[in-house]
């Protein structure tokens, strides 16, 4: 495989042209931004009881990394969102295998080499919420 | 006759890389090989500390950063010219020495495709800052700089080439317009220090700012052209080593010359590497590599029109630079696929907000042309992005 299609595999591509639950949510309970000022993506994850929505715009890959994290984080507590998040953000920065398979697709340090920011983009932006 | 593979011989990163299409010069060029031997050799055969060493190897040392200084002055015709640590470092140095000069009421003009370092330090002062727009075709908007333009303007400082649109802005036509004007005339000259010392040469500006690495020569040394009775009115940017006569304790009288903004050891080396950074541009013809940069932005520009890309503006007097979106491919996307076919090229908003907030955009995919591209590059870029369509597609 190319280095290319290793950043983007198809469950990448595929999970970025077909978001999870890509749509405003006016009302929600809470709205939190996940903003990189370096290229300008920007989404906004609506945050309610039962369900995790987003809407923006941003890459291949922070799109469909925000994708998989609603898909993860949905119906999990805070303290569980948490510790996924966490996880998932440790295993990124210390290049670390993933065991999710899901995620999986982000293992390798490497092959993203320039494009970490895009992947942790919504990550570190919950997890900031969570943590206040 | 201008041959871009003679050239591209004397850049030893393409002996590394001779596949490489190096597009993204707007954000920093490479490095002859007489400017890498320079600053090797400085190491080697003269490395000691300036400001009066009395010793033989010092006043070497001394004089290479000396002989510098004059060359810088010589080649574009300006009276002084004072070390600086880049671009951004001189416009920093200056906006905070002119603010203690400035009145209350007094208004500083800059236009709206800034790059951020030529913005954000003139917000920071507590002057009215007047913000001059630009066309839809991406130039300056003369008409508006003028309406901006009264009594109590004290500074105008604007790009000279923009690094996003690749404008060439004409400040022949800004300097007439403030003359007899009790106004300060600062000039970002980052993107046209490298080719375009005609025209610097021309403007009758108070002061050019730029940064070596951006014209082949060395990261960490920045330049200020400016003229002397300019100089005469600021103090001091920094204080320290190499730049007083009389030192008390509670007092110190400065030197009356230009050492005054000098304090501190300068980037010795890098002057060094600056020094041969000027010869080679001597030895170029450069209004031919201003026309062949120029005529490989247009190619670019005219062939992704073909295939249906947008490229931002339509400037009049075009460099070596064009922006471009690519619909519903991010441009982040867009450079990493071009980066698989070896294509280096920017994406992101080029620190000129500003200018994608005209545009309606948030970032752009920016093509940059040097001396030692060619069209094989441009083909390659248009059949890499031909295929990016389909992938992405
Ligand atoms: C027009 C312009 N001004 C200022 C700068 C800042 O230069 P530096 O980052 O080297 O200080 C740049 C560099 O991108 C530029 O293109």
């Amino acid at each position: 495989m190319s280095n290319l299609d290793q950043i983007y595999k198809k469950q990448i591509l595929e999970e970025a042209k077909h978001p999870f639950h890509f749509e405003k949510r006016e009302g929600s309970l809470e709205q939190i931004r996940a903003y990189n000022p370096i290229c300008g993506d920007r989404f906004d994850l609506y945050l309610s009881e039962n369900d995790l929505h987003f809407h923006g715009f941003g890459c291949t890959i922070s799109k469909a990394s925000t994708s998989f994290m609603l898909r993860r984080l949905e119906g999990k507590t805070d303290q569980e969102k948490l510790e996924i998040i966490n996880e998932f953000l440790k295993s990124i920065d210390q290049n670390l295998s993933i065991n999710d398979p899901m995620l999986k697709v982000f293992e390798n340090k490497e092959t993203f080499r320039g494009r970490l920011d895009c992947i942790i983009l919504p990550w570190k932006a919950l997890k900031e919420k969570l943590e206040e | 006759m201008f041959n871009s593979s003679d050239i591209k011989k004397n850049f030893p990163i393409f002996d590394h890389y001779p596949d490489l299409v190096f597009a993204d010069n707007a954000s920093t060029t490479q490095k002859p090989s007489n400017v890498i031997d320079a600053i090797s050799d400085y190491y080697k055969t003269s490395n000691a500390n300036v400001h009066r060493a009395v010793y033989d190897l010092g006043v070497k040392s001394d004089e290479i950063y000396h002989n510098t200084r004059l060359k810088l002055c010589q080649f574009y015709n300006k009276e002084e010219a004072i070390f600086t640590g880049g671009t951004t470092d001189g416009i920093n140095k200056l906006a905070r020495a002119i603010s203690t000069i400035l009145e209350n009421d007094s208004n500083i003009v800059v236009s709206e495709m800034e790059h951020h370092s030529n913005l954000l330090p003139w917000q920071a002062l507590h002057n009215e800052l007047r913000v001059a727009r630009m066309t839809d075709t991406g130039d300056l908007d003369l008409a508006h700089l003028a309406s901006l333009i009264d009594d109590q303007t004290r500074v105008v400082s604007l790009v000279h080439i923009s690094n996003t649109l690749g404008s060439i802005n004409d400040l022949s036509k800004v300097a007439n317009l403030l003359a007899g004007r009790n106004c300060i005339f600062i000039v970002d000259a980052a993107q046209s220090c490298l080719l375009h010392r005609d025209s610097i040469s021309k403007i009758n500006a108070d002061a050019f700012v730029f940064g070596a690495h951006k014209m082949f020569g060395p990261s960490g040394l920045g330049v200020l052209l400016a003229k002397q009775k300019f100089l005469d009115q600021l103090p001091s940017f920094d204080l320290g080593g190499g730049m007083v006569t009389e030192v008390e304790e509670q007092h110190a009288e400065f030197r009356k010359d230009i050492s005054r903004f000098e304090a501190g050891t300068p980037p010795l080396a890098q002057v060094a590497g600056m020094h041969a950074t000027l010869t080679y541009l001597e030895g170029l013809d450069l209004g031919q590599c201003i026309t062949h940069t120029h005529s490989l932005a247009i190619k670019l520009r005219e062939s992704l029109s073909e295939i249906g890309v947008q490229c931002l503006g339509n400037p009049k007097d075009l460099s070596g630079i064009v922006s471009a979106t690519f619909g519903e491919i991010h441009p982040h996307d867009a450079a990493s696929f071009l980066n698989s076919k070896n294509i280096a090229v920017r994406a992101g908003h080029h620190c000129t907000q500003l200018i994608m907030k005209k545009y309606d955009i948030h970032a752009s995919v920016r093509f940059s042309f040097s001396i030692y591209n060619d069209l094989s590059d441009v083909e390659k870029i248009v059949d890499a992005v031909k295929s990016m369509k389909k992938y992405f597609g």
